[in-house]
């Protein structure tokens, strides 16, 4: 019991440290799990949807199919790099308020920090800081990382997940379609020459027994 | 020091300065307010607008085909959201009234999730109850996927199909079949 404890207290701690600043990679996180165990479901209820035809199955599996594959593929690449872009515009102070400009100055010495530089990281910067001055840096600069990083994740999520997965998804399963309507056809023709050839054969199996 | 990918998209972008305090306070807003299930709701909605249009105009398979595949999307898009954004609040409203910080909460509940190394609520505390609860809200959805997403999606699928079948073109009893 007291294991469990001790191992539920770490995975506490260590999702507070990963995720309680980084709404980006969580957001990027739970768009894959989600889309990959969706993807998942979806297929089989598919498959085992007795009011589907097979002709349409034949697009629809393999459209779920690539619309998991294409989604999870878009979230690490561009959600991904989207959040951590949008994360360094904060953190290095390019992207700032008029508030967290006075705060900076207030509470660093003059050249300590050149806001806007590729090196600067404005969090680590004040975690050094008295806890007053990191409670008013706080203040300005925690709600404003949130909401450019919710904003930009949420942009990239819609331009992946609704426009390019839509249209990658639909070219494979059309393409899948196709080809097996296709193997379709040339297993009816192989069974119609097969069962021709069979007939055919019967008719003229009789000419034998004839002969005198 | 070479700079990565990140970098040099950062360095070569102009600095700003947001002056506008209506956009700040939207922004700030923003941070505060809107997580995962926000997140979902408005992927949900945008993908209503815009995938099943995608669907009905994909030329290169046939019309019925296009028809089932523009239902089937809607249909699931209602599901996945729905079951998604309920989840979501529903997890993360459990987690913020049970980690609450501060000694008198020490073994009870109220505090089972609160983190050792958590001092005190700020906007750092808020996304960690937010990313506890979305975590909690994933791990029962690898269930609730299959046990109410995917037939809730069927449903709604075989709903839509029979209420439209004249524009599919096919008699009730052959479509049900599946024969053409």
């Amino acid at each position: 019991m007291a294991e469990l404890k001790v191992v539920w207290e770490r995975q506490k701690n260590r999702i507070f440290k990963k995720y309680s600043k980084d709404v980006g990679r969580l957001i990027t996180n739970a768009t894959v799990l989600g889309m990959a165990t969706a993807c998942i479901a979806q297929m089989l209820a598919i498959v085992c949807n007795k009011d589907i035809a097979n002709e349409q199955k034949k697009y629809l599996v393999p459209q779920e199919l690539a619309d998991g594959t294409i989604n999870v593929l878009l979230s690490y690449i561009l959600i991904g790099t989207v959040s951590a872009i949008s994360k360094k515009f904060v953190s290095t102070g390019k992207w700032v308020t008029p508030a967290i400009e006075k705060c900076v100055k207030k509470h660093t010495k003059l050249g300590e920090v050149e806001i806007g530089k590729i090196s600067t990281n404005l969090e680590d910067v004040f975690e050094k800081k008295s806890k007053e001055a990191q409670s008013e840096f706080d203040t300005c600069y925690g709600n404003f990382k949130n909401g450019i990083s919710m904003g930009a994740t949420t942009l990239a999520s819609i331009a992946a997940c609704n426009f390019i997965a839509p249209f990658g998804r639909n070219e494979f399963a059309s393409w899948q379609q196709k080809r097996l309507l296709k193997e379709d056809v040339k297993k009816e023709n192989k069974t119609q020459i097969y069962q021709n050839n069979k007939t055919y054969n019967l008719s003229q199996g009789n000419r034998g027994l004839l002969k005198i | 020091m070479e700079l990565s990918f990140v970098d040099r998209i950062v360095s070569a972008a102009p600095s700003r300065v947001f002056q506008n305090p209506m956009i700040n306070k939207g922004i700030d807003w923003i941070g505060k307010n809107i997580s995962t299930p926000e997140n979902k709701l408005i992927l949900g909605a945008t993908a209503l607008a815009s995938q099943p249009f995608i669907d009905l105009n994909n030329k290169k398979v046939d019309k019925k085909t296009r028809q089932i595949s523009c239902y089937r999307t809607v249909a699931r898009i209602i599901a996945g959201t729905l079951t998604g954004v309920l989840i979501r609040r529903g997890f993360i409203n459990l987690v913020k009234h049970n980690s609450f910080v501060g000694k008198e909460f020490e073994n009870t509940f109220k505090s089972f999730f609160t983190p050792s190394e958590a001092k005190d609520y700020n906007y750092a505390y808020k996304q960690y109850q937010n990313s506890m609860g979305t975590g909690l809200a994933l791990v029962t959805m690898f269930i609730t996927n299959f046990a109410i997403d995917a037939p809730l999606a069927k449903f709604l699928t075989n709903y839509l199909v029979s209420k439209n079948l004249k524009s599919i073109g096919n008699k009730p009893k052959e479509v049900l079949d599946g024969r053409t």
